[in-house]
């Protein structure tokens, strides 16, 4: 049978509270009566369920990144394209992709409903991926940065998984729409997922046509 | 809203290059040093080791499966700490064969003879190609 602590230290740690709160049970039982000590005994179990539930729950920040692709003067940038990439924000690209071989790949995930996604109603969605994938692709040609793209998984990670398999990168733009919170909490979940650069770029929304 | 995948993800998604291991709560140290490693061609992964409330799965019954699919593991979780011996010591228990590049404080390097035996050192601050260098060393001892 395996020890379900963590190690030797936290096991000593464990008994010596355990005698604590005995004696304080005890203490409480002595000075009060039973009905003070079962209270005591009471808030003492609690704590060490909340503790030890909490600490199962706590996940694992662990970040990971692909091997850098291609010659050591190539660079690879990955833009995740939620919303079309502002055309005031390019400032940002540019500067990361001037100097040296750059290579920009721009993935647009596929945005759908549960609802669309059981009854497999993905046209629209792929329609409105499209025409953002496009979007983005002139406006960085007008800006002279040479690009390609795809239309990437439904799960924005996934796809920034899925083109940093095949494509590598250096370097991660996401580019939203202004108020969109659950485009910028991928964001987040981007930075806390990779060990790479991840910027924000912060533009207007694509309209949604019916 | 977006569906997006928990904080699970696959242990090495990126195949087809040694893989490192950093151990280091230094976040902004971390880029720098992925981006060396990265550079020299390995796959990364970076963990903050032990927080607060939270334990190392390496520590634990679980286990640590991105440790285990490591090439090599860099520890730098500072060695004045308990929790970061205690990984150390998981990982040489659990991952026998995963060569390991131990970041050391200055002069602390004779500290704790038994654990860092046979391990590759580091000296703090490290830097990128010192680290890139290590970890090669390390791989070849190996190899």
């Amino acid at each position: 049978m395996r020890s379900p602590f963590f190690s030797e230290s936290e096991g000593f740690v464990f008994v010596l509270l355990t005698i604590a709160a005995f004696a304080a049970i005890a203490v409480a039982s002595l000075l009060g009566g039973a009905w003070v000590g079962v209270p005591v005994w009471v808030v003492l179990t609690a704590s060490t369920v909340v503790f030890y539930a909490r600490r199962g729950r706590a996940g694992r920040r662990i970040k990971t990144a692909p091997a850098h692709v291609g010659a050591k003067d190539e660079r690879r940038i990955l833009v995740l394209a939620l919303e079309p990439v502002p055309s005031d924000e390019l400032d940002a690209l540019q500067r990361a992709s001037a100097g040296g071989r750059t290579h920009v790949f721009v993935v647009c995930p596929l945005s759908v409903s549960a609802v669309q996604h059981w009854a497999s109603d993905v046209d629209g969605a792929r329609a409105r991926a499209k025409q953002i994938l496009d979007l983005s692709l002139d406006r960085l040609r007008a800006a002279g940065i040479d690009a390609r793209g795809e239309i990437g998984d439904e799960d924005p990670l996934r796809a920034i998984e899925d083109a940093l398999r095949t494509f590598g990168a250096d370097e991660i733009f996401i580019s939203t729409g202004p108020d969109e919170i659950a485009d910028t909490a991928v964001v987040g979940s981007a930075q806390a997922r990779f060990a790479l650069p991840v910027t924000h770029l912060q533009g207007r929304a694509l309209a949604k046509s019916s | 809203m977006r569906p997006t995948s928990g904080l699970n993800p696959e242990p090495w998604p990126w195949p087809g290059h040694p893989r490192v291991l950093v151990e280091s709560a230094d976040e902004s140290a971390d880029l720098r040093l992925t981006s060396a490693l990265r550079e020299a061609g390995y796959g990364v992964a970076v963990c903050p080791g032990p927080l607060e409330t939270e334990r190392c799965p390496l520590t634990g019954p679980e286990g640590c499966a991105i440790a285990h699919g490591a090439d090599v593991v860099v520890s730098s979780l500072g060695l004045e700490r308990a929790e970061a011996r205690d990984v150390l010591q998981a990982l040489r228990a659990r991952c026998p064969n995963v060569p390991l590049v131990v970041e050391v404080g200055a002069g602390l390097g004779s500290e704790w003879p038994d654990l860092l035996r046979g391990c590759e050192l580091v000296y703090s601050p490290v830097g990128p190609e010192e680290l890139v260098a290590a970890v090669r060393r390390a791989l070849e001892k190996v190899s």
